[in-house]
């Protein structure tokens, strides 16, 4: 019982942060547009009624309150627009909101106490809501509202409904009468049966005046068309229009229920009846050689069943007597429909049916006496007619292609009407099992390849259906393994936009003005890293503004403009990922930096022998802070030493490049501990290396007499006009039995950052796509990552090969120079 | 009830049968012994990748079933001179630090109990380099066996530190 309550309480924590996000991404778009669009409001309105409605259900009635509160305005919003005047007030109000929604979440997932009430929450919220009716009343005062829309948010309508005759016609729509258009869930069938059972609840606590279609009890046929079309009910009750909207939206299946206007349900029941009221005489010739048309036709009248309503058909004897094959072959199979589908789509429905050739369908006249008329008419006509079946067709053709357009537009309308509600095809997975996947399609490759590779194998010469499977087995675990690795991969735009909230929130209190751009935002990162680098970049924005950004006095003396800016990228340059955090701010002072460094003491070396690079790392040591007052958003103690603490723990660095008076930043080198990246095979010593092809710049194969030798014994050589050093990888490595003679081997010009050079290897291998691990932590000690290693990759045949870090090389080789 | 009783006494059991059993390697014409709960697993020799930079002892990584598993071999790790390896070498898979580590032996031959009142600590007299990877001394029937230390094989080695840098 407890894990069960836990599960619900995950669900609905996971359920709510998503939520939350989408909801302040939403509102910091609409922000930043001044604009409040008809999808963003009722995306608002949709995230607040859900919260609403599942924090009820785990009687967290504060959250529930608030949120309601807030969908109340929402609603009015929906309704009528908003001025533009109140977008402040509005936005402040939400993003309160969501930070205190956020707050309760987080005490949720700590096992920390919940706040007990936020009147001030509450009553700013409803605070609003009355400002918005009074600016909506100003406004409804026009004749043209129709009456439901004031009266259903009005609370003033005290007068209780029943007093009305509740034989009041359905379009009438008197003072407190509601409209509501009801769907139920997609599968959950018997509709017919859940509408009647829904309107004896109704009837409980409101006046049901009328509902469409009206022979639900009887008639099971209506499923169908409620399915399709909805479910239409008129109501009178004390109950305000939203509070019955909740109430429908929480009966048994029901999937949406909307408030209908006076012209809304108008057109809807016009439009209800034009459908289902259709009845279509069609006329089906099956393909020449398809034989037994009477079994075909009557497989057909059964999968029709489905759809619509088979009134008759003619012959009638198809099942009892095959000489009917005869007549269908001949004259062609006719029957009389009644279908919910629109004219186009009964009719490609028709044309689907197996061995189906051709369908003539025309729609009979839509009340059902004359459609009996017409029905007995054709049937007995149609032995008689069919002397001249192509003279009688012609004219029905021009009729039928105006009302397959009528039909068509009238289709599209209903489409752009009713929104499909988009079904959610995503799924939560714990990253532990994705884990033990990836385990698990590292251990199958190898298998495969002991069964490929078997020495039991050898001598054996027709193996050609062995080959084949092989190479079928081949492919598939090609496949998955990409897809294991891919479902691991999400796009850090979720981090990146969460820092635009930040960079708002801030510049309000800060009395600044920036602007936060991001760029490839698409870029995928392992989940893992995701979550462990989301803190350093937030921790990284927060300085870019509070120290980074000047006030915009300032910046205008500087010949800046106004509004600065913030600049977070990503970007994947195939080893790593590189995440810089940017701000055209005021930069940093290397001197500054010293001083305060020795005053808080933590010089290590005499300030003069200090770099530039050196000092700028020094906002990354313990103990230093460059602001003195402590502000609300950074400075709190947890200074930059944290964020290159938690970069490192994940196998990053951090560097900084700064211009005094015009900006810093800060540099991110995540590794893609685990990641597919595109890598070039290189042999060395009789052992396969890897490198990552975006390093590589060319590779080529070079002639004694083009090496340069300086003074010390580097060896260099020419590319275009620039001098790049020549790396001997098997010296740096002192691997045995390697290429010597730079004439023998490949030299493979890499390039990282600004360093270039040529690696001397063996010979290329290959390209491949490989997954980086990393080395075992044992390793560790030994400086391989200094020595340029900077992971591992298992290659197909279950060896292992080692990732070539082009930058540490290069840094390497240098420092012995 | 009665089922989940007997559950919990087998796994009581099983522990218990861990405790005192010990895997019996040849290393150099001598017999060593690692407790049996430390191994995770015995492989026979493959391919092995190596890494620069590294000691001597360190072979480089192998793939143990997905897993880059460093492989340290405990006979160079003794100062000793390294052999050839032949079809009854093995890796003894142990865990360092929650990742995987093997160890190159000659070959495994058994696994003894040896009770605990069988076991003396090593000498304190340290003849030769491998004293300090010894845990304790087994007393058994067929024979004195050296309880291996592997946390100490697998540690930071300071000595060799220190001469790396003279």
């Amino acid at each position: 019982m407890a894990s069960g309550n836990d599960q619900m309480m995950e669900m609905f924590l996971y359920e709510m942060g998503t939520l939350l996000e989408q909801l302040d991404e939403v509102l910091l778009n609409s922000e930043k547009s001044q604009e409040l669009t008809e999808d963003a409001v009722s995306e608002i309105f949709r995230i607040m009624h859900t919260i609403k409605g599942s924090s009820a259900m785990m009687e967290l009635n504060l959250i529930s309150t608030v949120t309601h509160k807030l969908e109340d305005s929402f609603f009015l919003i929906r309704e009528h627009g908003i001025d533009q005047d109140h977008f402040t007030e509005l936005f402040d109000l939400m993003l309160d909101a969501s930070d205190f929604l956020k707050s309760q979440l987080d005490a949720i997932q700590n096992g920390a106490e919940l706040a007990e009430e936020n009147n001030d929450l509450i009553n700013r919220a409803v605070a609003f809501y009355n400002k918005l009716k009074e600016a909506q009343g100003h406004q409804t005062s026009a004749p043209a509202a129709p009456a439901a829309k004031t009266a259903a948010p009005a609370p003033a309508v005290k007068e209780p409904a029943p007093a009305q005759p509740s034989a009041q016609p359905v379009s009438a729509g008197g003072k407190g009468a509601m409209h509501f258009e009801i769907f139920f869930e997609e599968d959950c069938g018997m509709e017919n049966l859940r509408a009647f059972m829904l309107v004896s609840n109704l009837k409980a606590i409101s006046n049901v005046v009328a509902y469409y279609p009206h022979d639900i009890e009887t008639n099971p046929e209506t499923a169908m068309e409620i399915m399709v079309n909805g479910f239409v009910v008129t109501l009178e009750s004390q109950l305000t229009s939203t509070q019955m909207q909740e109430f429908l939206e929480k009966q048994m299946h029901v999937s949406s229920a909307t408030l209908l206007t006076d012209e809304q349900l108008a057109r809807r029941l016009g439009q209800a009846a034009d459908v289902s009221g259709a009845r279509y005489e069609a006329c089906v010739f099956f393909e020449e050689d398809c034989g037994m048309e009477n079994l075909r036709a009557f497989m057909l009248v059964n999968s029709l069943r489905s759809s619509c309503k088979v009134i008759s058909y003619s012959p009638a004897d198809i099942e009892s007597n095959p000489e009917s094959a005869m007549l269908i072959g001949e004259k062609g199979f006719q029957m009389i429909l009644e279908s919910p589908l629109s004219f186009s789509a009964l009719q490609d429905t028709l044309r689907k049916g197996m061995h189906v050739r051709s369908v003539t369908l025309k729609e009979l006249s839509a009340a059902p006496a004359a459609s009996n008329a017409s029905e007995t008419a054709t049937a007995s006509s149609a032995p008689a007619s069919t002397g001249a079946p192509a003279a009688a067709s012609r004219p029905e053709k021009a009729q039928e292609a105006k009302h397959e357009q009528a039909q068509v537009k009238e289709h599209e309308k209903k489409h752009n009407s009713v929104k499909t509600p988009v079904k959610q095809s995503l799924i939560s997975v714990s990253l532990d099992k994705l884990d033990q996947l990836m385990d698990l399609m590292g251990e199958l490759v190898i298998t495969e390849s002991m069964v490929v590779r078997s020495p039991d194998l050898k001598g054996l010469t027709k193996l050609d259906n062995f080959q084949k499977a092989e190479r079928q087995l081949r492919k598939l675990t090609d496949e998955l393994q990409d897809m294991v690795m891919s479902i691991r991969m999400i796009p850090v735009s979720g981090t990146f936009q969460k820092m635009q909230r930040i960079v708002r929130d801030m510049c309000r209190a800060l009395g600044k003005e920036a602007e936060l751009v991001t760029m490839g935002e698409d870029t995928d990162i392992d989940k893992a890293i995701i979550d462990s680098i989301a803190d350093p970049i937030m921790h990284l924005v927060r300085n870019a503004m509070d120290h980074g950004i000047e006030t915009p006095e300032e910046r205008r003396k500087a010949g800046k403009p106004e509004k600065g800016t913030i600049t977070l990228s990503a970007q994947n340059t195939g080893g790593e990922i590189l995440i810089t955090i940017s701000d055209d701010g005021r930069g940093l002072d290397p001197q500054k930096l010293l001083e305060k460094a020795k005053k808080n003491g933590i010089l290590t070396k005499p300030a003069s022998e200090y770099t530039e690079k050196e000092a700028y790392m020094l906002l990354f040591t313990p103990g230093f802070s460059t602001k003195e007052e402590v502000t609300e958003y950074s400075g709190r103690g947890v200074g930059m030493d944290v964020v290159k603490k938690n970069v490192e723990k994940v196998g990053g660095t951090v560097q900084v490049e700064s211009k005094l008076g015009y900006g810093m930043s800060v540099i991110l080198k995540i590794p893609l501990t685990l990641a597919i990246v595109d890598g070039m095979d290189v042999s060395l010593g009789g052992a396969t290396y890897t490198l990552q092809i975006t390093s590589i710049n060319e590779s080529f194969k070079a002639k004694n007499d083009q090496v340069i030798v300086d003074t010390e014994g580097n060896e260099m050589i020419m590319i275009r006009g620039n001098v790049y050093p020549i790396i001997r990888l098997h010296e740096l490595y002192n691997v045995p039995n390697a290429v010597t003679n730079i004439e023998d081997g490949i030299l493979i010009w890499v390039q990282s950052g600004d360093d270039s050079a040529c690696l001397l290897v063996d010979e290329l291998i290959g390209e491949q796509q490989i997954v980086v691990k990393p080395l075992p932590k044992y390793l560790n000690r030994f400086g391989v990552k200094e020595y340029g290693i900077s992971g591992c990759t298992i290659l197909g045949d279950g060896n292992i090969s080692l990732i070539l870090d082009v930058g540490a090389i290069i840094e390497k080789v240098l420092e012995k120079r | 009830m009665a089922q989940v009783q007997n559950n919990v006494v087998l796994t009581e059991q099983e522990e218990d049968t861990m405790h005192g059993k010990y895997l019996v390697f040849d290393l150099d014409n001598q017999q060593f012994a690692i407790p049996i709960s430390h191994v995770i697993d015995i492989i026979n020799m493959q391919p092995i990748t190596w890494v620069p930079n590294c000691p001597d002892y360190v072979k480089g990584i192998t793939n143990l079933r997905g897993k880059v598993c460093p492989i340290v071999d405990v006979r160079m790790r003794f100062g000793k001179e390294p052999q050839e390896y032949h079809d009854r070498t093995c890796i003894i898979v142990v865990e360092e630090q929650g990742a995987p580590v093997g160890l190159v032996i000659d070959s495994v031959s058994e696994v003894i109990t040896i009770d605990d009142e069988n076991i003396s600590p090593p000498p304190k007299f340290s003849t030769s380099a491998e004293a300090r990877f010894i845990q304790g001394v087994g007393r058994t029937d067929s024979g004195v066996k050296l309880i291996l230390d592997y946390q100490a094989v697998l540690g930071e080695d300071n000595v060799i530190r220190v001469e790396e840098v003279e």
